[in-house]
């Protein structure tokens, strides 16, 4: 078949070579639209469910809300983890689902079984919604809204009723969550001495409120030609007109709303604030749709924002859409990956030059550069994989391969071609190149299926290491397929092509000339004492792997992008006022660092969200201005300087792109998370503070903290039922007043052109703050009599929960910690060790997840994968090379390329990352490659060329594969130079690392594999010819 | 050239590979010992701010530039004397009643008057007559007998009248208390001023339970907002039927808008005058079920205390206790020190306190 093939693309030239134009320009066409993203869809499938629940304490939410519907959702199939959080007034089910399941199956089976349970539900509480499907990065864009002239209301009404909808129109954009400013309601502020005053009461307020405010249709007038509408106008939709509602009538006098309560556009009781450069304002949040092209959606937001800007110019409102901005890291780390690609492609390209010297098969060799690389874009356009620093990294390790394919090819094509020329008995150039071609083919066709083997495992990573190793594995293993497949057609046509009809120079090429006869002599030298210098070797060896032990290890290296964010944690119960008052003074500071561009910071919540923050918590977005790993190194460290100076509330930093990481596996955004499960919320309370203890002593632990800590104040109301039976009251009548004072109950709706805004009831802001006077909120019993709140209820003020976690349907209470210092493995494994001598109560237990948990099980993965696929490389290798010492032969190159990629590790800062570990995996396939060649040549040379084995042959057999393995090496190398240079910098953090070892072992093994093996296959090797065999 | 003069010994080559190789792994394993060294001191390193506990309390070290990036503001206690305020509902009574019920007890004491002098005269007809009978019967026992039943029945009158003029006061004092009722039976100056529009009576009621009697002057914000003062009258019997508790009775300067019948609110001065301090709202903070302030001790040391919440007033907390004048508290702040406290230096506990 291999022979068919490559016999048809030398007969029919010029289509194999149409062909490639064609692939070539479609190859171009798909660049330009194929999806860019800064990593791959590393988010398995998730659905998160919101349930608002005004007014219940998280207790309530927890036994009411959560619990039915995490009862109901448990049975769906495919379910990996259930987390939920239930916080005042709101329950947050998040469902994770097997990696590979659809997600659009996934989110109709919870629709299913939503539906059922939204019934079942207390009254007053909201029907569960699920949250718009959005990409694993979900945030594309944070845009701030800040003005000199305009309130905040109106500020949060133009984004909610201007902005949000033009933004939302943005294909690709799945939602808009609107932070800070002020929600503009229509509220009727009642004060409680003034019900005494005219005796009416708050259900009265409503009543009278809610009529007020209704809005009624009238339908219609039918004509026998026509249908008339009839529209009803004369609802009250201004204050003013409000006031002036009649609430009741008393001794031929009317009581109007307005004598009761002020009537007044207010601001709705706040659930989060924002600003941006420290100036209070609004900040919209971006969330783009599954699947979509970041790059794409922001530049229709731009747009958008573009559309809008003169508009609200005109009323001094300053957008500020640098807030964040992903289309930037991806842009930068797309720009780096790429810079990376294109200078290791010019540098092969001088290799190539230098070696061959002879432009025609240097072009010929670098034409399968593009083809095999843009076949390998087309093949991962179609799987619906983006380009991504990933995907392109895949690419640029390939390069190597793709061009040492061309370069066999090319290479014995034409040294067959010269030797034809020069012979007595000249042959047909077709049958020459034809030969020429076959000749090698085998190597390469098994070389590749070897390499292939060892990709695998990296394949097969399960989990989040995976979905971000994946794509780089299925890039590298299309470009080296394509680039097989351009080698036994377009190759051999371009050979028939470019070398069949010219003059070929007779001699070999200056450079491969020169270094020949000094790796002969070389080669000699080491051949005259083999005892010493494999002693020497084994040392090395030896050494190398011991070197091993000491390097650290990590899951994925720091991102440096230039989006951080900063996450301040008070103590529960601190108020939106004093969280912005304490992230102001963070903003100033970090607008100090030079680097630094905006500053914008996001307190508590917005509505329908995907962060479920509390008041005590912020987030503040730092965007800076530095493009490489160096200064966003050194921002960084100004960051982590200014937060480390201000006491009070805990404050961690973190690229954003990290967070999201952290957050897919564990939930949360630090490496390290304990949860404990028990039952006994006070128990686990007792038991978190134990571990955080604890783990507050070990070495490298900063802000350690119980993501559910007691300690919020709160105010306890108990009724008494006898004394709320005595005076007549109905106890939920009570309740109610007492929501409506300090909740607001929503009474229905004014519009305003096409702006609609609630109409709402609640108790004047003067008197809400006053904890010491909710007993005297007075309610009227059915006789008339006015009686305050602390005659029925016992009022009591404790500490209580913000949230309550649920994970896996059971209570959960759980610790987050960073690291600091030290490798988040070790840190881990003692943390863990010390963590186990604590004593807890039988029905309470405690577990670790985080990246430290993802990074064993990556590591268990590749490693069992490795096994499997060492194994079928064995096996693959055993039916090539014929016997077991030429395999083990092949196998001696991988602890020499180990030894390489260590000391490189090493030499780089000692930290061994997932990047590195794959790094290795594709080290062991490229030295694999390399040894093959060497090996198969010199049975190559044993049995077809019938000579016979001896110092020699193995001379010959060496000096001839010197310059493409050199080649091959070099071209791998240069390639991935760049990515190994700039690794830190933005784009290639994973892969700089990956790309450092592969540079150190391909030197190591590339310097044995020329030196070393050589003498080892001729005392150990066993090469015979085929009569003999 | 000679090629093997320029290609150095292998096994040179072998032994400096080894060589460096040796010389990178110590060189790692100090660096990582140094690493572990500095981590260590990192570790050591103290925060921005230092908590300890001193004789049993919790105390906060902040230096100056600490505080400054903190943004924290202490102000200084100073001594007042105060009241505990409170305003409750009240409602300008309409006299008309106490109107009516004065003519009829004119009308009654002017009877009751002619009664009287009808039964003076009749007694001394009948005196007059005894004496005439009693010396030679010098009229007829007839007419000593119809002047003796003209008397009795005029001292009937009187004594009739007298008892209507009682109930009527008995009412009075029942419908509108005892100094009211006095002012009416008197006819004082004051319900004088009353009926002629000059002042207003006003009636205030504490709810049940109330701890604090009636003050002797309040204060009555009229609608539209401008305030008046009220002298207390006496105990009002009646109850409002809004409010179950007990009424005073207060009396004001007649204004535009104190129209019988007008609900108004009342805001007193109730309890002693006691003195004390006010701690400021903004540096209260609220935890394990009570109410704390941060006291700076030095220039750098703060602590929390308790703060009493049974007097609110209007910008804080009266206390009596625990503060003493000069005494400096934060009054910006305090909740991130309360961070510092519980968050990085362990959790506050569960305690309750009943209000």
């Amino acid at each position: 078949m291999l022979s068919a093939s490559v016999r048809f693309s030398i007969r029919f030239r010029g289509i194999a070579i149409s062909l490639a134009c064609a692939l070539l320009g479609y190859g171009i066409f798909s660049l330009s639209h194929v999806p860019y993203d800064a990593f791959p869809e590393f988010a398995p499938p998730e659905v998160s469910i919101q349930t608002e629940a005004p007014g219940l304490s998280p207790e309530q939410v927890e036994v009411l809300v959560t619990q039915p519907i995490e009862n109901a959702i448990n049975g769906v199939a495919g379910i990996e983890t259930l987390r939920s959080r239930s916080i005042q007034g709101l329950s947050v089910i998040t469902v994770v689902f097997s990696s590979g399941s659809d997600i659009y199956r996934d989110r109709q089976a919870v629709t299913e079984r939503l539906s059922t349970v939204a019934s079942e539900l207390p009254t007053g509480v909201q029907p569960p919604l699920m949250t718009p499907l959005t990409s694993s990065t979900t945030w594309v864009m944070e845009v701030g809204l800040t003005s000199d002239k305009q309130s905040l209301m109106t500020l949060r009404t133009i984004a909610d009723w201007t902005v949000k909808p033009r933004v939302l129109a943005v294909s690709g954009v799945a939602g808009v969550e609107v932070n800070g400013g002020e929600v503009r309601q229509l509220q009727f502020q009642f004060d409680s001495q003034r019900l005494v005053q005219y005796g009416v009461s708050v259900e009265e307020v409503i009543a009278a409120a809610r009529r007020a405010s209704g809005v009624r249709g009238a339908g219609f007038v039918d004509t026998p030609n026509q249908r008339i509408v009839l529209q009803t106008e004369g609802q009250s939709v201004t204050a003013a007109q409000l006031a002036r509602t009649i609430l009741v009538h008393h001794n031929g006098a009317n009581v109007t709303l307005g004598d009761v309560a002020r009537v007044a556009d207010a601001p709705a009781p706040p659930i989060g604030a924002a600003s941006i450069r420290g100036k209070p304002g609004v900040i919209l949040i971006v969330d783009s749709a599954y699947g979509s092209n970041t790059l794409e959606v922001t530049h229709g937001i731009d747009k958008a924002l573009a559309d809008l800007g003169p508009s609200l110019a005109a009323q001094g409102i300053s957008i500020h859409p640098e807030v964040f901005r992903a289309a930037d890291f991806i842009d930068l780390a797309l720009h780096n990956v790429r810079d990376s690609l294109l200078i290791g492609a010019v540098l092969v390209v001088v290799v190539l030059f230098l070696f061959l010297f002879n432009f025609r098969t240097a072009a010929i060799s670098c034409t399968a550069i593009p083809l095999s690389l843009l076949a390998a874009v087309i093949a991962l356009d179609k799987m619906g994989l983006s380009l991504n620093t990933m995907t392109l990294g895949g690419l640029s390790i390939a390069i190597g391969e793709v061009v040492d394919d061309a370069v066999i090819d090319v290479e014995n094509i034409y040294r067959r071609l010269r030797e034809n020329r020069a012979a007595p008995n000249r042959r047909s150039t077709f049958q020459v190149v034809l030969d020429a071609s076959i000749e090698v083919r085998s190597a390469v066709v098994y070389a590749t299926f070897a390499v292939i083997l060892v990709f695998l495992p990296v394949l097969n990573m399960s989990g989040l290491a995976g979905r971000i190793f994946g794509p780089l594995g299925v890039a590298y293993i299309w470009a080296i397929l394509a680039s097989l497949v351009v080698a036994l057609t377009v190759t051999p046509a371009l050979c028939m092509l470019l070398l069949g009809v010219r003059d070929l120079p007779p001699q070999e090429p200056p450079a491969v000339h020169w270094m020949k006869s000094g790796y002969h002599e070389l080669l000699i030298r080491i051949e005259r004492v083999p005892r010493l210098l494999m002693a020497a070797v084994a040392l090395f060896v030896a050494l190398g792997i011991a070197t091993l032990f000491l390097l650290s290890e990590s899951f994925l290296p720091e991102l440096r992008e230039g989006n951080v964010t900063v996450h301040m944690t008070a103590v529960p119960g601190t108020s939106l006022q004093e969280s912005m008052r304490l992230g102001g003074r963070i903003t100033e500071a970090l607008l100090k660092i030079p680097s630094v561009q905006s500053v914008a910071q996001r307190a508590g919540r917005a509505e329908l969200g995907t962060d479920t923050l509390g008041t005590h918590e912020s987030e503040i977005d730092v965007n800076l201005k530095a493009r490489n790993g160096q200064q966003v190194r050194v921002a960084q460290a100004g960051i982590q300087e200014v937060i480390s100076q201000l006491p009070g509330p805990i404050l961690a930093s973190n690229s954003f792109l990290t967070e999201r990481i952290n957050e897919t596996l564990s939930g949360y955004r630090t490496p390290v998370v304990v949860n404990v499960f028990g039952n006994d919320l006070d128990q686990l309370d007792q038991e978190a503070g134990e571990i955080v203890r604890v783990l507050n002593s070990v070495r490298g632990a900063a802000q350690s903290q119980v993501q559910s800590p007691p300690g919020m104040p709160q105010i306890l109301v108990r009724l008494r039922k006898d004394e709320v039976a005595r005076w007549g009251f109905d106890p939920l009548e009570v309740l109610d007043v007492i929501r409506t004072a300090y909740g607001s109950e929503t009474v229905g709706q004014i519009y305003e052109g096409n702006r609609v805004y609630d109409v709402a009831v609640v108790l004047a802001p003067s008197s809400r703050p006053r904890v010491t006077e909710i007993g005297a909120l007075p309610l009227r019993s059915p006789d008339g009599n006015y009686v305050g709140l602390r005659q029925l209820a016992d009022i009591s003020k404790s500490s209580g929960r913000y949230v309550i976690l649920h994970q896996g349907a059971r209570r959960v209470q759980t610790i987050t910690c960073n690291v600091q210092g030290r490798a988040v493995d070790s840190f881990v494994a003692e943390a863990q060790k010390r963590i186990s001598q604590l004593s807890f109560p039988s029905d309470t237990y405690a577990e670790f997840s985080g990246t430290a948990a993802a990074q064993a099980q990556s590591r268990r993965d590749l490693l069992v994968n490795s096994l499997l696929a060492g194994l079928g490389i064995v096996l693959l290798l055993s039916v090539v090379m014929g016997n077991y010492r030429n395999l083990l032969l092949v196998l001696a190159n991988l602890p020499f390329a180990l030894v390489g990629g260590v000391l490189a590790a090493l030499l780089t800062g000692g930290n061994l990352s997932l990047g590195s570990l794959v790094g290795f995996v594709t080290l062991f396939g490229i030295t694999l490659r390399n040894s093959i060649m060497l090996i198969s040549h010199y049975e190559h040379l044993v049995e077809v060329d019938g000579l016979a084995w001896g110092l020699d042959t193995a001379l010959r057999g060496a000096s001839e594969r010197l310059a493409p393995i050199l080649m091959t090496a070099l071209v791998t190398g240069l390639g991935l130079l760049p990515l190994a240079i700039g690794s830190g910098d933005p784009g290639r953090e994973i892969e700089g690392p990956m790309a450092t070892v592969i540079l150190g072992g391909l030197v190591t093994s590339t310097l044995l594999n020329l030196l070393i093996l050589p003498t080892l296959a001729l005392r150990y090797g066993r090469f015979e010819t085929r009569q003999e065999s | 050239m000679n090629l093997n003069s320029r290609l150095p010994n292998i096994g040179s080559i072998g032994i400096f590979i080894v060589t460096l190789l040796t010389l990178t792994f110590l060189a790692a394993c100090q660096d990582r010992f140094d690493k572990d060294d500095a981590d260590r001191q990192a570790q050591a390193k103290k925060g921005p701010a230092q908590v300890s506990v001193e004789n049993g309390q919790t105390v906060l070290t902040l230096d100056a530039p600490t505080q400054n990036r903190l943004g924290l503001e202490v102000a200084t206690l100073t001594a007042t004397v105060t009241r505990a305020q409170v305003t409750l509902p009240a409602a300008v009574l309409s006299v008309q009643d106490l109107a009516t019920f004065r003519n009829g007890y004119v009308a009654m004491q002017a009877q009751l008057q002619k009664s009287r002098v009808e039964a003076h005269v009749a007694r001394r007809e009948y005196t007059r007559l005894k004496s005439l009978f009693e010396q030679n019967e010098n009229i007829s026992e007839k007419s000593l007998q119809s002047a003796e039943g003209t008397l009795q029945a005029n001292e009937a009158d009187v004594h009739a009248g007298e008892q209507q003029l009682n109930l009527q006061e008995s009412v009075l004092r029942q419908e509108w208390g005892s100094v009211v009722a006095k002012w009416a039976v008197e006819s004082s100056a004051e319900l004088q001023r009353v009926f002629d529009q000059r002042e207003v009576l006003v009636q205030m009621t504490m709810p049940s339970g109330a701890t604090f009697g009636a003050p002797k002057t309040i204060s009555l914000e009229i609608p539209g907002g401008t305030r008046t003062e009220a002298n207390l009258v006496s105990a009002f019997p009646r109850v409002d039927p809004r409010i179950q508790g007990t009424s005073f009775l207060y009396i004001a300067p007649a204004h535009l808008g104190l129209t019988p019948g007008v609900n108004l609110l009342g805001h007193l001065s109730v309890g002693s005058q006691m003195k004390g301090l006010i701690v400021p709202t903004s540096a209260v903070v609220w935890s394990e079920g009570k109410a704390w302030a941060y006291q700076q001790t030095a220039s750098d040391r703060f602590s929390r205390r308790a703060v009493s919440t049974d007097a609110p007033v209007e910008k804080g907390f009266f206390v009596t206790e625990g503060f003493s004048a000069g005494d400096r508290v934060v009054t910006q702040g305090a909740q991130a020190l309360l961070s510092e406290e519980l968050l990085l230096h362990g959790q506050g506990g569960g305690e309750t306190d009943v209000d």
